[in-house]
């Protein structure tokens, strides 16, 4: 027993002047702004930006309105263009047959060996042709390259 | 585009509305053949496939090169 009192023990004991008290009242949150405030913060907002929108509104809507009657008026012209092309081309195609099929026993431009493609119509008349007619005398990559824009469009 | 061969049914269905379907098998043949070839598109088909065998042949011989190669349409043409 004498030797328990002289030994000082490290024991587990509250701090110095006792612990500090428990916080056991409810906290409500910090209220920044009352309700009134965030409506009127709001639809200032709104009206700010309302404003700033309509600085360039009205450009903008009649650029869009330029561009659109631009493209609306070019458009025939462009479609013509193509259909001029696509017609000088049949034309290239047609001769190119002729000198690529002149020594094939046979063959004549615009038949499939002296058979007619259509029959019963007259000779002269414009067989439209399909893609593959079209680029049958491309280079591969070529027709490939147009085959991906139709695939992909 | 969907009215591509309206034409040639047309005709192809008057003349066995005419002859019947037993007479106009036999009648009719051209103007099958017609509407067959515009739906399908074979004769038009076997043209390519003769014209780029001949190609190919010449090229593979030599006889065409550099340039004469091909003639390619534009890209936005067709």
């Amino acid at each position: 027993m004498s030797e328990a009192c002289q030994i000082a023990r490290k024991q587990d004991l509250p701090p110095p002047g006792g612990y500090k008290p428990i916080p056991y009242k409810r906290l409500p949150a910090k209220q920044l702004f009352s309700g009134y405030t965030i409506f009127a913060g709001y639809i200032g907002m709104t009206v700010g930006a309302i404003y700033l929108y309509n600085l360039t509104a009205k450009q903008i809507k009649k650029h869009e309105i330029e561009m659109r009657s631009a493209k609306m008026a070019i458009y025939p012209m462009l479609l013509a263009e193509r259909d001029r092309e696509y017609l000088k081309q049949i034309r290239r195609n047609r001769d190119a047959e002729a000198e690529l099929m002149r020594d094939v026993p046979g063959w004549e431009v615009g038949t499939y060996y002296g058979e007619r493609v259509y029959k019963l119509i007259p000779p002269d008349t414009l067989v439209e042709p399909i893609f593959h007619e079209y680029y049958a005398h491309s280079s591969p990559s070529d027709w490939y390259r147009r085959a991906y824009i139709k695939l992909r469009s | 585009m969907l009215g591509e061969c309206q034409q040639q049914e047309a005709r192809f269905m008057d003349c066995l509305e005419a002859y019947g379907l037993d007479r106009g098998r036999k009648k009719c043949t051209d103007l099958f053949e017609d509407y067959h070839e515009c739906q399908t598109k074979t004769k038009q088909f076997k043209r390519f496939m003769a014209m780029r065998k001949e190609r190919d042949r010449q090229i593979a011989e030599g006889k065409l090169k550099g340039d004469e190669k091909y003639v390619s349409p534009k890209v936005d043409s067709y």
